[in-house]
């Protein structure tokens, strides 16, 4: 039996369907926002109380500043 | 998942690779025996042009109190190229392998220089000017001493040299001149900006004989130098916008009936549209495309250390498409709890 996936799992799978999946990107981009929630309900198993979680574990990654830009040093 | 402050996304960064220098005995000394001789090079220079050089600012292109950390300390592709397609040029004797990488070294490092003068970032000009000048005259000896005349790196040296100026006057010209900028513009500033680094490519080839390596490693430097121009714009998009620097990513952004840059749109109008068509998210995966072909221009050469150079610009990219994408996802669920 295939084990449960965790929620870092989920959302893995969220963001490398949102880059490689032209279906799950066109709908992260165009539909409304409560569609986009009803998407990552249903498709990804998540649930409400993980969604909320999600706006926060985005909102982290897209913060960490980890990334540096080409340098002539380093 | 958890709320608390520790955030289960593994994402592991990974500063400065160090994939790229060899591991051989030789290679190591060899490229010890650069840092030794630009060390040098640096304490034989005159006051104030000495403290310039010995100054992380003259390199890095902003203001920084901090030393200079010598050649090792900088971004591998500008003074370690040679080291990267080791497994090619290794033949050639000590003497001829350091005295191009120093030229090269030189080369590359003046037009660093005049990169962060024609940007207005070198302070004081002057003395910054004079550095140039010097560097400049530094790569032009070293190669003299190396190749005659008569020799066929010259005809490719004069090439990259003009690719260089006509690039730069591309990039001033698309930043100030109040018209559309397009890919064209892009590719040509950035090929302009990677000449210098080609210069050592044609040195190397040159001095090997083994001229069929030229065209496919200055394909590969092309395209990592298009992606590289792209995903600086993309993450500088809004600095860009406040200074009024004209960039491709930035007409892209544009709304559809803006020609030109001369009523620049609102900041608002540019999120806005960013927002719709995650315009930063297409530019970013356009970067994972350039740095693809810069991977398959070298495809069956021997180059461990540039393949590894790329693979680590992709993993980059990678993260900053990730990144990217979440913030667009984090934006549109904020907008349920409103």
């Amino acid at each position: 039996m295939a084990q449960a996936k965790t929620s870092w799992e989920k959302l893995r799978d969220v963001l490398d369907d949102a880059k490689r999946n032209d279906e799950v990107s066109t709908i992260l981009r165009t539909a409304s926002p409560s569609e986009v929630r009803d998407l990552l309900l249903k498709k990804y198993d998540l649930s409400a109380d993980e969604v909320t979680d999600l706006i926060t574990e985005f909102e982290r990654i897209a913060d960490r500043n980890s990334v540096g830009f080409w340098s002539p040093i380093g | 998942m958890t709320s608390s402050n520790k955030s289960i996304y593994p994402i592991q960064a990974r500063e400065n690779p160090v994939g790229w220098l060899p591991h051989e005995r030789r290679a190591v000394r060899l490229f010890e025996s650069l840092v030794t001789r630009y060390a040098g090079f640096i304490n034989g220079l005159p006051e104030p042009i000495r403290s310039i050089a010995q100054s992380r600012s003259a390199y890095l292109g902003q203001p920084a109190s901090a030393a200079f950390e010598g050649v090792a300390s900088l971004n591998p592709v500008l003074a370690g190229t040679p080291w990267m397609f080791w497994e090619e040029f290794r033949g050639l004797d000590d003497e001829r392998f350091i005295t191009i990488a120093e030229a090269g070294t030189y080369w590359v490092l003046a037009s660093i220089v005049m990169d962060h003068i024609v940007d207005g970032q070198a302070d004081p000009v002057g003395e910054v000017a004079l550095f140039h000048q010097i560097l400049q005259s530094e790569g032009i000896r070293a190669f003299r001493s190396l190749f005659s005349q008569a020799s066929g790196f010259w005809g490719k040296f004069d090439a990259l040299a003009d690719r260089h100026a006509r690039g730069l006057s591309t990039e001033l010209s698309a930043r100030t001149a109040r018209r559309a900028v397009e890919l064209d513009d892009l590719v040509m500033a950035a090929e302009g900006k990677v000449a210098p680094i080609v210069v050592t490519i044609a040195a190397l080839t040159e001095a090997h004989r083994n001229q069929q390596l030229y065209d496919p490693i200055q394909n590969s430097l092309k395209n990592i130098a298009v992606a590289s121009q792209l995903l600086d714009d993309v993450g500088d998009w809004r600095q860009d916008r406040k200074q009024g620097h004209a960039t491709y990513f930035l007409q892209l952004l544009a709304p559809e009936d803006f020609g030109a840059f001369e009523v620049w749109p609102e900041m608002e109008q540019l999120e806005q549209i960013n927002r719709a068509r995650w315009q930063d998210v297409e530019s970013l995966k356009s970067v994972a495309e350039w740095l693809d072909q810069s991977l398959e221009a070298v495809e069956g050469l021997q180059c461990t250390g540039w393949r590894q150079y790329i693979l680590d610009y992709l993993e980059r990219t990678d993260r900053h498409l990730t990144a990217a994408i979440a913030n667009h996802i984090a934006q549109k669920l904020r907008d349920l709890q409103h």
